[in-house]
């Protein structure tokens, strides 16, 4: 049945194809009969600098008043007489003026203007021509990436496309080894938590130059060697990507070599990061030995005999003492430092228009705020193009190395130890314990961290990108592509054997190492044919596309323990494996085709129509569900090429309302979820020989996660104002989650099944204005802003999730509903704190206030997802000068504020060795009659999860500001082609609503960087 | 030229086609460092080592290996004295299944069970997916040994969520899971899951068996195989014919269905080839044996796994010598109780003189070890008995009393007391046959789960003036409340 299917589809494609071919046949004789009588047709094609097709040129025969579009392969087609001056404008190039030819097509170049602007939606497979794509994208140039920073592409992207959302770590902070975890247009699967073993279900697909690649290869670029980034959102652009897709995309190309004299380009930068502690609100040894009396840490409890109230009087004493002599220990800067980042890129490119190369390296060395954590990377790549006649072959190789450290301690050690304590004991020598008494036991972090622990990890990429284009006649292209990625991770992690988690460790298994190895081997093979052509007024073009994949991947770990003390942190000096210990083996391969048909057809340049459809094969689900259709249709229309349109508003330049839907799927999942395995049972061996047992019970009839995306989309541009609007409607059927079943099925654990749907519905939009705009004196000034707002609703769960509600309750804030929103936050709520006892007053179903908590009172008091949320920015331009300031804000969400919830309340008696939140002391109910926030200050029962700690979530920060001066005639001094100075301060202030401790395992820093690039 | 062009598109078009095509067998990828489903059931050793993890999965401790033998059902049963209070032991014993120890543990056996009989379901769908892998008498085997195996884990869970029959028939009991889906499946009543799952699945197996399992024709060979391997040998090690037909008999005596359970229990009692399969042990043997007794009395079992580590038991829960706290121990007075004749060969064999400090009471040596033959070893070494014909004896007497024949059914009493060596029963009042009947359950399946069972059976009373059970209800605490400790609840993992 598939099998018939393919070939129906195949033979529609031959026939189309050959079609189209035969059309083209006939055409350059016989004209275009049935069209214009009067006026012959002129054409011809439009090439840029390199000889490269140039779609998207404005053709316009002014004395006429007729005016036509070139198409991805630079064709156009016009209506006019030999001698008619036809003018050709494109943005980004300098326009030309030329006498036409009739019968011969013309060839037309078109030299780069001084500032270029993409007009190409670059999508990995075939180019679509801006004007008359009917999906929704935004690409974004090196320079507009640069302007926000040269950190890193994914933190640039994010500052500048509102659908593109970097969610904050509030753990992990600005730890340089975290990758961060993105989403395009917000979550397709709300339920799916993301746990390490597998892939980020949200994450989008990433294709750098044409091949699918990783968020850690993007991240790991140099902003330098980017040439363009395109985001893909809604299904009719994403679906040509099958079954891939539904995340969205973001496709990257870099920098392709230049013919020309051999060039010389530098790009580097020095940063400096400080720590930014601003969100710890903690206590100092004074308040905080204050509270823990109030508490009552120093008041024997029932039953406590003379001798206790002695022994509790002394400690008190003792750390009074302390306090008295001027113990104040900020712990939150122990571990700090100022962080230094440099970058360096060179690339060198240059040859003739038949053979061109480029070849580049780049370091960039970044150490953290936290002391040991450090990110070193180094690359290196060489291009290769080659042209003969009709043929172009292009190498892209590449190299990766990373090797990273980080901290043996995590942050929060240190942000939890109490002031009163002192860093070093009398000696000046760092003590093993701050205190180690039946009273109190609490490890000095400095201690741990002063160890030769380590927590290291090395990383090797090996790209070769290998393409191959054939162009038998202008109308047809031939695609060939090979891709090999070769990814090599070793990680160590040793504990020394005197940490203090060791302590009550048999001697001969203190200390432990582990070692992880992970290969990755990745092959992309992909055949493109494109055929695009034009009959008068109608443009189309049409690409099939077959691509096949291969990722491979096998992950070895072992763990070793008892190691001398002394420096002996090899392997090689353990006792042995840890009792039981088996070595991990892992592999995982997946393979994935995807047979793509896509036609982009337009008429006059004002009536534009996409229509994908693809067939993906996957082995990731079961066996049973091999292949999946993917499919989307669009359509526009470009209300700026109507006559009477363009007669009343001539100054603007694209106005396009369009629309799509399309059907986009997931398969970010592990391939193990669908199987069934069996594993040995060694330790029991009988008559019978060996045992085996189910390992995993897999879902063999797990399907496809699919989102029915529907998007309406309004781009419009004038000299001053560029607007882009996009309405979407996302509707997840079914969800792919992991729920718990009965036991009686068998499993424990979580079984991965198809459950429920999830309907989004959403608004971005972006404006820009140029406040001044006087190119002639190179002065403008924009302003300009995004915006996305989202709705999430879930449906036909049929109570499945019931029980986890249950379970939740009092433990979460999420519950899960038909017709409910999943981010809503569910809490009691409460009435605040009663003056008269300081306990915490709750309100009944009924609007009766009680001081019994009720689970079952509880009713939704918010929503984590803000209402709108969105960048703000401008830019300033004079001659070479260029300032810039990029802030993201967000509106009208709430949180749960954990800080609180944990470390203001809720500080049990085990806690009191930690230190808290200055609030436990200052805002805490201590006597009747006070009106506070907080409960009673000796109260150590626990406060159930209510209202009182959802705060309003509004966020404004200034995410990044930017000076740069472009040195134009000093550098012609110089004789440098280019020479440009910046300046970037990021993440200078982070301003909330809710006070909250951010970056508790890795602190948020500030960094200012100073970057430097010429080429000659 | 142009004709070039169009062949040479026309020629990539085709050969992506081709590639596209072919892709289909190209996406069957099976993961090279796992186990897979269908590379486990392509072949004759992957079936037999399935269906022997089945069999070792029972043993563990979570079911037949502790908790469904001598651990936590013989505590519900009443079997031990517990003092340590805050204790699984504790709480099973006291009745207090939802304290947190107690409810882990039912829980283990709940979710232990099911996921054996995953297992088991799987095996019965690979018959069927992966048809002329095995022998045909070597696939009917697997499949009757695996429905009897099924049935068998059911009617334990039965028994021990299920209501108490002769109190509340219609109560809900436990899903019957017959299919590897994953699907909720809701609690049957006693009489549906009996007559409508478990009787059925136990026909079946009967008929598969009775054509193909070795034991009818050759005993329960208990012997090495040599060369030809034990494949098709050391039958009380698997669900055989007669393992399943006692099954079904306990299935029919659960719900007082008299004149079945006496029809499959007869299978065995009035059986010759049966007798002559499962000889009654020679207390020649036995009781003057001090190398290697025979405790278990294994050659009267119909069924039993193999324990490498069947030293252990003894070792780590019955020796006198452990702490008071680890030790199970019978209350004070209660093998007086039991063996008023102390020729019993039961008490003669499993139970010797105390070495406890602080109690008179006998200790418990049937799982005792003795120096085995190292090269040789004696099979009852390493094997445990949850099956044994004396039960049938029993459910065929129960079922004659319970037809009106008190006199008939003290002749099935008396064949298991002759071969222990004790007087017989001779009565015509229902009481005072039934009063020996539960004694000799006592005397006779002690470590084997099947105490409380009888006490569920029967609903017996633990009050104080109960003079056949005297000392259990102070001694335990117990909540006087009968259906307390009858109605052991699923676990809250179930309640979905």
């Amino acid at each position: 049945m598939k099998a018939k299917g393919l070939h129906l589809f195949l033979l529609l494609v031959l026939f189309l194809s050959s079609a189209s071919v035969e059309a083209y046949a006939q055409q350059p004789g016989g004209g275009n009969a049935g069209y214009a009588t009067s006026n012959s047709s002129v054409t011809g094609f439009v090439f840029d600098a390199e000889g490269e097709p140039l779609p998207g040129v404005t053709v316009k025969i002014p004395k006429k008043n007729v005016a036509s579009v070139t198409d991805i392969n630079g064709a156009f087609s016009i209506h006019g007489n030999s001698g008619d001056v036809i003018t050709f404008s494109y943005i980004g190039k300098k326009p030309v003026e030329l006498k036409a030819t009739v019968g011969k097509p013309m060839r037309v170049i078109l030299d780069d203007d001084t500032e270029t602007i993409s007009e190409v939606v670059v999508t990995g497979i075939v180019n679509k021509d801006k004007n008359s794509f009917t999906g929704s994208a935004s690409t974004f140039t090196a320079d507009e990436l640069k302007m926000v920073g040269v950190q890193n592409p994914i933190a640039s992207l994010a500052a500048l496309d509102p659908a593109f959302n970097v969610l904050t770590n509030e753990l992990a902070g600005s730890d340089p080894n975290h990758m961060p975890d993105i989403n395009i247009r917000g979550k397709s699967s709300v339920i799916g938590e993301r746990d390490d073993a597998v892939n980020d279900p949200n994450q989008p697909l990433f294709i750098v130059d044409g091949f699918e690649s990783t968020l850690e290869a993007v991240y790991n670029m140099d902003v330098n060697r980017i040439e363009s980034m395109t985001i893909l959102k809604d299904a009719a652009s994403t679906a040509i990507y099958g079954s891939k897709a539904a995340n969205g995309v973001v496709v990257v190309e870099t920098v392709k070599p230049k013919a020309g004299q051999l060039r010389f380009n530098y790009s580097g930068s020095v940063a400096v990061s400080t720590p930014d502690l601003t969100s710890y609100n903690l206590m100092d040894a004074r308040e905080k030995l204050e509270f823990e009396r109030l508490a009552g840490r120093y008041t024997p409890g029932w039953g406590a005999g003379p001798n206790d109230y002695i022994t509790l009087n002394q400690k008190y004493n003792e750390y009074l003492a302390n306090v008295a002599s001027g113990v104040d220990t900020y712990w939150l800067s122990v571990p700090l430092r100022t962080g230094w980042t440099q970058k360096h890129d060179v690339y060198v490119d240059g040859g003739s228009k038949g053979f061109m190369f480029g070849i580049g390296g780049n370091y960039s060395g970044t150490t953290g705020v936290m002391k040991d954590s450090k990110r070193d990377s180094y690359g290196g790549k060489i291009d290769l193009i080659y042209r003969l006649d009709k043929l172009q072959f292009s190498n892209k190789f590449s190299a990766t190395y990373t090797s990273t450290k980080d901290p043996v301690v995590e942050y929060n050690q240190y942000a939890s130890a109490n002031p009163y304590y002192k860093k070093y004991d009398e000696n000046g020598d760092v003590s093993r314990w701050l205190e180690n008494s039946t009273f109190a036991r609490a490890a000095n972090p400095l201690y741990n961290a002063s160890l030769n622990s380590r927590k290291e990890k090395s990383n090797l990429v090996l790209t070769n990108y290998f393409m191959v284009e054939y162009n038998p006649i202008h109308q047809v292209r031939l695609r060939g592509k090979f891709g090999l990625t070769h990814t090599t991770i070793d990680g160590e992690n040793f504990i020394s054997p005197e940490d203090t988690r060791f302590e009550s460790y048999d001697r001969t298994r203190k200390g432990s190492f582990a070692s992880t190895n992970e290969k990755a081997t990745r092959y992309d093979a992909s055949f493109t044919a494109i055929y695009a052509d034009v009959f008068g007024a109608h443009r189309i073009n049409f690409a099939g596309d077959f691509k096949a994949s291969q990722n491979k991947s096998l992950t070895q770990g072992y763990s070793v323990v008892g190691f001398p003390e002394g420096n002996y942190t090899y392997p090689s000096f353990s006792n042995g494996y840890p009792e039981g210990g088996v070595p991990t083996y892992y592999e995982d391969t997946q393979r994935s085709t995807n047979l793509l048909a896509t036609v982009n057809y337009a008429y006059d340049n004002r009536y534009l129509l996409d229509a994908n459809y693809a067939l993906s094969g996957s082995s990731v689900f079961g066996s049973t569900k091999k292949f999946t259709n993917t499919w989307s249709v669009g359509i526009g229309w470009n209300i700026m090429n109507e006559k009477f349109f363009r007669e009343v508003f001539p100054n603007v330049s694209m106005l396009k309302i369009r629309a799509s839907i399309g059907n986009p799927g997931n398969q970010g999942f592990d391939s193990a979820r669908s199987i069934i395995t069996y594993k040995f049972l060694y330790n029991s061996f009988n008559y019978f020989g060996n045992s085996t047992i189910l390992d995993q019970f897999g879902n063999r009839d797990l399907k496809w996660q699919t989102t029915i995306d529907r998007n309406i989309g309004l781009d419009f541009r004038t000299d001053r104002w560029n607007f882009e609007f996009d309405y979407y409607d996302k509707n997840t059927d079914p969800l792919l989650i992991g729920i718990s079943v009965p036991l009686s099925t068998g499993i424990t654990g979580l079984w991965n099944t198809n459950l429920g749907i999830q309907k989004s519905r959403g608004v971005l939009a972006s404006a820009q204005y140029y406040i001044l705009r006087n190119l002639k004196n190179r002065l403008t000034w924009n302003v300009r802003a995004t915006l996305r707002h989202e709705d999430i609703k879930l449906d036909e769960l049929n109570g499945v999730l019931d029980d986890l509600n249950q379970v939740g309750k009092n433990t979460t804030t999420k519950r899960y509903f038909d017709g409910a929103d999943p981010d809503a936050i569910w809490a009691v709520p409460s009435a605040g704190i009663d003056p008269s006892n300081g306990k915490e007053m709750f309100v009944k179903k009924d609007g009766t206030y009680t001081y019994d908590y009720n689970p079952d009172d509880e009713v939704i008091v918010g929503n984590t997802r803000s209402k709108i949320e969105g960048t703000l920015g401008t830019n300033f331009n004079y001659r070479g000068l260029t300032v810039g300031l990029n802030f993201t804000y967000k509106l009208g969400g709430k949180a749960f504020n954990e800080a609180l919830f944990n470390k203001v309340e809720n500080i049990t008696s085990s806690q009191m060795i930690y230190n808290q939140d200055k609030r436990a002391f200052y805002d805490r109910w201590q006597k009747p009659g006070d009106h506070a926030q907080f409960k009673d200050i000796a109260d150590k029962v626990p406060t159930p999860m209510s209202s009182r700690f959802v705060q309003r979530n509004n966020v404004l920060a200034l995410q990044s500001l930017n000076v740069s001066y472009d040195f134009y005639e000093f550098a012609s001094r110089l004789r440098l082609e280019s020479l440009r100075l910046s300046f970037y301060a990021n993440d200078l202030f982070w301003w909330s609503t809710i006070k909250q401790e951010r970056g508790t395992a890795y602190p948020f820093a500030r960094s200012y960087t100073l970057a430097l690039s010429f080429s000659f | 030229m142009k004709l070039l062009y169009k062949s040479i598109t026309a020629a990539a078009l085709l050969a992506f086609g081709l590639a596209a095509t072919g892709c289909s067998d190209w996406l069957d990828y099976t993961p090279k460092d796992k186990q897979t489903y269908d590379e486990q059931f392509n072949n004759r050793t992957g079936f037999h080592t399935t269906v022997n993890g089945i069999y070792n999965n029972m043993t563990g401790s979570s079911l037949y290996g502790y908790n469904l033998s001598y651990g936590a059902l013989d505590i519900m049963g009443l079997c031990y004295k517990i003092a340590n209070a805050s204790t699984a032991k504790y709480e099973l014993c006291t009745a207090a299944y939802t304290s947190s120890n107690a409810a882990s543990t039912i829980s283990s056996i709940w979710t232990s069970a099911y996921n054996t009989i995953l297992n088991i379901n799987v095996v019965l769908q690979a018959l069927d997916d992966h048809p002329g892998v095995l022998l045909p008498e070597d696939e009917q085997m697997i499949r009757g040994e695996m429905l009897a195996t099924r049935a068998c884990i059911h009617l334990d869970l039965v028994r021990i969520f299920g209501p108490v029959y002769s109190v509340k028939p219609d109560g809900l009991s436990v899903p019957y899971a017959d299919k590897p889906e994953i699907i909720k499946r809701n609690r049957l009543k006693v009489d549906d899951i009996i007559y409508n799952k478990i009787i059925p699945d136990l026909t079946t197996a009967q008929s598969l068996l009775k054509d193909v399992d070795p034991i009818l024709t050759e005993g329960v060979l208990n012997s090495d195989g040599g060369d030809e391997g034990n494949w098709f040998r050391y039958r009380q090690l698997r669900m055989n014919y007669y393992a399943a037909t006692l099954v079904k008999a306990r299935a029919y005596i659960w719900v007082n269905d008299y004149t079945n359970a006496l029809t499959e229990a007869k299978k065995i009692t009035d059986d010759t080839y049966a007798q002559e399969c499962f000889p009654w042990v020679d207390p020649v043997k036995l009781l003057a044996n001090s190398s290697n007794p025979d405790r278990i009395f294994s050659t009267e079992c119909l069924f039993g796994f193999y324990d490498k580590k069947m030293s252990d038991i003894f070792a780590q829960n019955f020796n006198g010598s452990l702490d008071a706290a680890v030790v199970l121990k019978p209350r004070e007075g209660y093998t007086g109780i039991l063996f008023p004749n102390t020729a019993d060969y039961r008490r003669q064999s499993q139970w010797t003189g105390s070495t406890s400090i602080g109690s008179n009471e006998l200790d418990f040596i049937k799982y005792k070890s003795f120096t085995t033959n190292e090269t040789n070893p004696d099979f009852w070494a390493t094997f445990y008995g949850l099956m044994r014909k004396s039960e049938a004896y029993y459910i065929a007497a129960e079922a004659i009393n319970g037809l009106g024949d008190t006199s008939g059914a003290c002749g099935y009493l008396n064949k298991v007391k002759a071969a222990r060596g004790i007087e017989a029963l001779e009565t015509d009042s229902p009481a005072e046959f039934l009063k020996e009947l539960k004694l000799e359950y006592l005397r006779e399946m002690r470590g084997e789960g099947q105490i409380f069972f009888l006490h569920k059976h029967f609903n017996q009373s633990f009050a104080a003036a109960n003079a056949d059970f005297n000392g259990h209800e102070k001694a335990n605490r117990d909540n006087p409340a009968v259906s307390i400790r009858y109605n052991v609840p699923i676990p809250t993992g179930e309640n979905y």
